[in-house]
Order: structure tokens, then sequence, then C-alpha cells
């Protein structure tokens, strides 16, 4: 990839990122109930971690090797999450109503 | 692999011993090295993040005490980080064409605004302190000082390395070790991903 | 570093040195100065319980806050300063390179980093022996609220020079992993493919990978405990609003992977010395690759059974279990794999075998005694009792005395270029093998019992005295043993420099490292690299002169 296309595409990244992280600081003002506005903020966050690691890091052009290094971080991810549940939130059935 | 191999030295010069290179043909072993801390590194921020996202689910009295926190000084530093982290990547890509005086730019341009982040982080926290927030002052506060501070800990670290590469850059000497530029760069953006989950997480949560 | 002419100064070739092998040796010393603190702390452990309130020889009165100290200490520095640098750094800083061919570890410089760390964590260990107010005193598992503020456990700076040295470790052997995972990946010689890897590399490299994939928690968790003593934040103190059972959750999940990190080494080193005593290749590689990736697997989520009795929500109670009981799979498959390989072997009946076969019995009944403590129900009775420190020695010891010992014992020629008295060696096998099972064995009567381990004076309790002989015979043959590991101390340090001279290959191998000379020079392989054409475990070929094959022939 040339570096000319490179510096554009950078270009391109830079806006959408500073776009979004305006975007979500704007949802805030919004005040929408609290579920939505917890999604939607991070659908955004979701959105600009995949573009910089897609862009940015290359992601995209690495081998099946590194996919498999950087998929198991957030598969444990899940797991940590999922299993403290119980535990740290103190799982009852009224713990739903806290979402 | 043909087994007909002679020993030649395969091996991308200054990036480690002289031996045979057997990974795969677009990696090299530093950017092996620096995608495999970054896994390690996500999974710390994983225990890191998930307990502050569990411990945020049960005390729904966190939202007031987030609304305390600068919202303004943490939108400024989202933008900072993005900023430091576009100048790394012309930066980059500056090596790669050997544009010597570019790369001395856009270093020193990454590095002023690594430093502005801390500043404004430094702060941030004076104006919780002052507030009397203080680590010691519930849950809330003492996953945002531990959060940040680890996150500003990267940073540090990154900009040490910026540092040393901004300095071969002046002395010439980059040109061997040009590889560490970019992955500098991988590092730099993974710590820019962290804080595009660290900010949401602290500043806009309902 | 690979040109051999320069002349290398006494510091830069011995202490900041970046050569692996002698960054290995670095190891090998530090856990072995480690190993003999640890085993002071086991046998002052030991006298306590066989004779309470009685001042223990060179120590004097064993009270009962050091006693929890003392308790402390042995497992954190027979884990972290003994086991991880012992099984974990020692072979593989020696071996990943010589017998994937490779002239020296991905990142030299980096590798020097990790010793220096352990070697830090190590140093700041003992120096908070000396601080005020004493070491750390709450289990090396270190429970909040107990260890998480300095009012209850009455120990401020030693708790944080403790986090602080545990990190330390933790540095170390993530960045020393990913070492290992680099150079297995990049720096393997022509020929070398990943299905002609030793099984000894393969398993260093799955101890290293499942450890930096699972310290992660656990490094935010020392954070978190390091603020609580210090800055007086309520992560973990329930009047803080804070969740003991956070740090129990992100402990384990970083320390149920850890036993198996100190496991898999002992596994690689014995398989490959299974096929070259049997002269036959091992039985099912690529069965034994796939239950060690099924076991890893199901290393991370097994943790909460050593939370059954600490206030675990009951809901996970069973999912634990399940996946616990169900991990012993892959590991059976693996150790029967080892048994296959006997069948039909021309065995070869020398040290590095036997010590292995030692390890394959002892091992045994450490893991089938881990079945019992995995389902929740028997563990409500079981848990926190001498059943379980007979188990985990069971696990822990094998692997890394029997397991690691079988490799030292196997290429100590390699390392230093000289023979171990074979005489001596064989009398620290069995004196060894006896008087660890005479220490261990009765425990887990003592444990199903019902007595309940870190009691500093079990004379308190008299429901407890009926085990007052067998806690007596067990504290004689923790001395004893103890006492045995003096004959190997003194056999390296004899063989060292006055053993008979290694050959380049004494046993007849096929791995690469014996290609190397003994001890192998700068570089490791001079100016060839070899080119591998064969896999390691082609012995006694039908057809063939020799019983054996090097996997490299250009050498």
């Amino acid at each position: 990839m040339s570096t000319t296309t490179a510096n554009s595409k950078h270009g391109m990244v830079f806006g959408a990122l500073v776009a979004m992280a305006l975007s979500s600081v704007g949802i805030v003002f919004l005040h929408l109930p609290g579920l939505t506005q917890n999604i939607a903020v991070f659908s955004v966050a979701f959105l600009m971690a995949g573009l910089v690691f897609f862009q940015y890091m290359d992601l995209k052009s690495e081998g099946k090797l590194i996919y498999w290094i950087m998929v198991i971080p957030f598969v444990l991810f899940a797991i940590l999450v999922v299993l403290f549940i119980p535990d740290v939130c103190h799982y009852s059935i009224d713990f739903l109503k806290v979402l | 692999m043909d087994t007909s191999h002679s020993e030649a030295v395969v091996y991308p010069p200054g990036e480690g011993p002289t031996g045979h290179y057997s990974g795969p043909s677009d990696l090299t072993t530093g950017r092996l090295g620096v995608w495999a801390l970054i896994a390690s590194e996500i999974v710390l921020f994983a225990g890191l993040l998930g307990s502050f996202i569990l411990m945020r689910m049960i005390h729904p009295e966190w939202a007031e005490k987030a609304r305390e926190l600068n919202l303004y000084a943490g939108t400024l530093n989202s933008l900072v980080l993005l900023i430091s982290n576009f100048f790394m990547m012309k930066a980059s890509s500056a090596v790669a064409d050997h544009r010597e005086d570019d790369v001395k730019k856009f270093l020193s341009l990454t590095i002023l605004l690594g430093f502005f982040f801390l500043l404004v982080k430094a702060y941030e926290y004076s104006g919780e302190f002052k507030h009397g927030n203080f680590p010691s002052s519930g849950g809330f506060w003492s996953f945002y000082f531990l959060m940040t501070g680890i996150h500003a800990t990267h940073i540090l670290g990154g900009l040490v390395a910026l540092g040393i590469l901004l300095n071969r850059a002046f002395h010439g000497t980059l040109e061997s070790t040009k590889g560490r530029v970019a992955l500098t760069g991988l590092y730099w953006s993974f710590v820019e991903v962290v804080w595009i989950f660290l900010f949401p997480l602290l500043y806009l949560l309902a | 570093m690979s040109h051999d002419s320069h002349k290398q100064s006494f510091i830069s070739h011995y202490i900041f040195s970046t050569d692996h092998k002698m960054i290995a040796k670095q190891f090998l010393l530090l856990s072995i100065i480690m190993a003999c603190l640890g085993g002071f702390m086991a046998y002052l452990i030991r006298w306590e319980v066989a004779f309470p309130n009685v001042p223990a020889p060179f120590f004097g009165l064993v009270s009962p806050d050091k006693f929890n100290a003392i308790i402390t200490l042995h497992g954190t520095i027979m884990i972290f300063f003994v086991g991880m640098p012992f099984l974990a750094a020692f072979p593989s800083n020696f071996f990943i390179p010589l017998m994937i061919g490779a002239r020296d570890m991905a990142f030299p410089k980096l590798n020097l980093a990790s010793f220096w760390l352990t070697f830090t964590g190590a140093v700041l260990l003992v120096a908070s022996f000396f601080v005020p107010g004493g070491p750390v005193a709450g289990g090396w598992v270190g429970y909040p609220p107990l260890s998480a503020s300095s009012e209850f456990a009455g120990v401020k700076w030693g708790a944080a020079l403790w986090i602080l040295s545990l990190a330390m470790a933790f540095f170390s052997s993530s960045v020393g992993g990913l070492n290992y995972l680099v150079t297995v990946i990049s720096l393997r010689a022509p020929g070398m493919t990943y299905s002609r890897v030793p099984m000894t590399v393969w398993f260093l490299l799955g101890s290293a990978v499942t450890f930096f994939f699972s310290v992660g928690p656990l490094i935010a968790g020392a954070f978190m405990l390091l603020m609580d003593n210090m800055f007086g934040t309520g992560f973990f103190l329930p009047a803080k609003g804070g969740e003991p059972m956070l740090w129990e959750h992100l402990f384990w999940f970083f320390g149920h992977p850890e036993v198996y990190v100190l496991f898999f080494p002992a596994l690689g080193m014995g398989l490959d010395i299974m096929a070259t005593f049997t002269r036959k290749p091992i039985f099912g590689y690529k069965l034994i690759l796939g239950s060690t990736v099924g076991a890893i697997t199901l290393s991370f989520i097994v943790w909460a059974h050593h939370m059954f009795l600490s206030g675990l929500n009951p809901v996970l109670a069973t999912p634990f279990s399940i996946t616990t009981i169900l991990i012993s799979i892959p590991f059976a498959i693996i150790i029967f794999c080892m048994f296959a390989s006997l069948r039909h072997g021309a065995i070869r009946m020398e040290l590095p075998f036997l010590w292995m076969v030692g390890f394959l019995a002892t091992f045994l009944v450490g893991g089938l005694t881990g079945i019992f403590l995995g389902s929740a129900s028997a563990d409500i009775y079981l848990h926190g009792t001498y059943f379980v420190v007979a188990h985990f020695h069971y696990t822990l010891f094998p692997s890394v005395f029997f397991g690691g010992f079988s490799g030292v014992y196997y290429w100590f020629s390699k390392m230093y270029g000289r023979e171990l008295n074979k005489k001596l060696g064989l009398l620290h096998l069995v004196l060894t093998f006896i008087f660890f099972n005479g220490t261990f064995w009765p425990l887990f009567r003592v444990g199903i019992g019902g007595m309940i381990r870190r009691i500093a004076d079990p004379s308190f309790y008299p429901q407890y005295q009926q085990f007052a002989n067998w806690n007596i015979f067990c504290t004689i043959s923790a001395i004893a043993l103890i006492a045995s590991q003096a004959i190997f101390l003194w056999n390296i340090v004899w063989s060292m420099t006055h053993g008979p001279k290694a050959v380049k290959n004494p046993y007849d191998s096929n791995t690469l490292e014996w290609l190397a000379d003994s001890p192998p020079p700068h570089g490791n392989w001079g100016a060839k690299l070899p080119i591998v054409t064969g896999d390691p475990y082609e012995y006694s070929k039908p057809g063939e002169a020799k019983d054996w094959r090097s996997q490299a022939q250009n050498l």
C-alpha cells in the first residue's frame, strides 16, 4: 500500500474517530433513559475500538496467528465478567432491575 | 520447508541473533512480541474493567459521583489522545518513506500530546482533590484513580519508548531499528483503545 | 552477541549476560537458594505442628503469629521463587533455543530483564522479613479483608512488599513467556516444522502461554490490594462498600492456570525422557498435544473450586464442579499415553528415567485426590483440611522435585559438560521417594480425620490429639526429606567441577540439543545451524542399524 493512500486513509480514520468521540459525549446531553444511553455509548466505543484495531494497527493484514493471539483475551474477558456476576453482583432475581 | 536450505542468515538484520527465521513471512519477531504483549495487557484491563463494570452495576449511586467528574477535561483528553495517535501513524509512514525530518516532527508531536494528556489528567486529579474526592473516599473514586492511574502509567511507558526513538532519530541511528517506530505505534494505538473504553465507562454511563 | 571472538568481562559474561544458557543457570541458582529458604520454613511448620510450643532447633519458639507468617512465606516462596524459576524459567531458557536449533532467544535483553525482575522480587520478599510489623501473614492467597488493611493483619509494610515482590515475579514470568512464544514461532532451525518440535518445548510453551494469559486479572487485583493497604481504599473491605469475593475470584482466575503452569514443564520433560530411555516413540504425539490444548482451555473455567466454602454463590458450585471433574480427562489421557509409551520399550534403567517414573507414580496420587476436592459436595467436608495440603503437595512436589530433577539429571552433562555421580543420584532418589511419601501420605489420613490446616498449636484442640503420632511421624520424615536434599546439592556442586567429562550425546537421544557441545558455546551451534530432517521420536526404526536417528544429520 503506497504511503500516499496510507496518509489519506489515516486522515479519514482520524476524522471518523474524532466524530465518534464527540458524538458519544453528545449522547449524554440527550438524557436518554439509562439503559439506552449506556448501550449507545458502548456501541460507539466498540466501533471506535474496531476502527483503531483494524485500520491503525493493520489487524486486517495480519496472519491467522495474530488473530488467534488477539481473540483469546476477549474470550477471557467475557468468561471473567459473566462468571463474576453471581458473587460480585450478589446475583438474585432483582439484579436485573439494576439495568 | 525444503530441507536443502543452506544455513543462510535470512534473519531480518538488527532484530536479534542471527539464525533461521521460521515464522510467518509477513511477520517479524518484534511485531509478534508486541501483539503478544498487547494480548496479555488486554487480559489485565479485562480484570480491571470487568471488576469495575460489575461493581458499577450494583452501585447505582456511583452515577451521581460520575457526574462530579470533569467531563470537558475527559473529552479534551480523548481528542488529545486521538490526535497523538494520528501523528504516531504519520510518523510510522514517514519512517517507511525515509523522510527523516518528518519522522522527527511527528514523533515530537506525538510525545508532546502524550505529555499534554498527562497534564490534563494531573489537572483533573487536582480538581478532584480540591473537591475532597480522594481514592479513599468511596468505591467509585478508588476505581477511578486506579484505572486512570494504570492507564497513565502505560502512557508514561509509551512516552519513554517514543523518547528513545526520537533520540535515535536526532542522532541519525534510527535506520538500524526503524521497525520499532511501527511497533511503538502498535502499542500507542493499544493505549488509545484502552482509553476508548475507559472514557465512556467512567464519564458517560447513566 | 553472535560472534564468539569478543572478550566478555566477568560482569557481562556472568552477571548481566544475555546468553540464554547463563540466564538459565542464574534462574537455577536462584531457585536452589530460595528452595533452601522455603525448605527451612517447611521444617519450622512441621516442627510446630508436631511439637507445639517446643522451641525449634536453629530457630527458637514458633509463636502463632510467626507461624502464620512462615506459612504465607513458605507458600509464596515455593510457588513463585522456586517452582516458577526451576520449572518454567530454567528449562525454557536453556532448552527451548537448543531443542529448536536456535542461537538464542528472540529478545536476549528482555530475557536478561526477566531474570533480574524475579531476582528483585526475591530480594523484596526477603526484605519484608525485617520491616516493622514483620512479613505478611495472611496466607499465600492473601484473602481480604484480613490482608486488605493493616489494622486487621497488623502488617502494613510487609504486605506492601509482598504484593510488590509478587508483581515483580508476574512481570518477569509473563515477559519471559512472551519471549519463549516468539522464539518458538520464529527461530526454529531449517526443517523444524511444528510437528517436529519435541514435547519439552511444546509443554514449556504451553506453560508460558497459560501464564501470560491468566496473570492479568491478578495484577489488577494486586494493585487494588496495594491501594487498600496503602491508600485506605475499600476495594475488598465490606465496611467501605468493597467485595472480598472479588479478590478471591481475581486471584484464583490466575491461581488455577498457575498450578498447570508449574505442572506442564515436568510433563514435557518427562515425555522426552520417556522416549529416550524406552528407545521407542512416545505413544500419541498428536493425542497428547490435543489433550494439552483441551486442558489449557478448561483450566480457565475451573478456578472457583478453590472457593466452594468461602462464600461462593451456590449457583456457581455445580458448573465449577463439572468443569473441574472434566479437566481430569485431558490429564488422564496424557498420563495414560505416558504409561502406554512404556509398553514394548527397551527400557534403560537410568537416573532420569527413574526420577520420571517417580514423578508418574507420585503425581498420579495427587491427580486422583484432586477429583474428591473438585466436587463441591465432598469439598464441603474436605476444604481447608490437611487433605488439601496433602493433595497439592502430591501435585506440586512431584512436578518440581521429581519432574524437575529428572530434567536436571538428564541434562546436567549438557549444561556443565560434566556428569553427575550416579550412585549419589540413586541414593537421593530413593531417600526422596521414601521420605516424601512418608511426609505427605499420612496427611491424607489426618485430613480426612478433619484436622484443619494452618493451625499453629493442634494440642489446643482435643479432637486433634488422635493425630499427634501421625504428625510426629510426618515431621520426622519431613526432616529426613529436607536433609536428603543435601545429597543433591553436594552432587551438583562437586560434579560441576570434578565430575567426569561428558560426551556430546551420552544417552543416544534424537533431539537437537545433543548435537551441540557440552556445554554449548555462545551461539550454540558454531558456524552451521542444524538442518532438521526427522522428527524427535524416530527410535528403533525397523531395518536400521542404530536404534536412534538424530533429528539433524548435517552436524
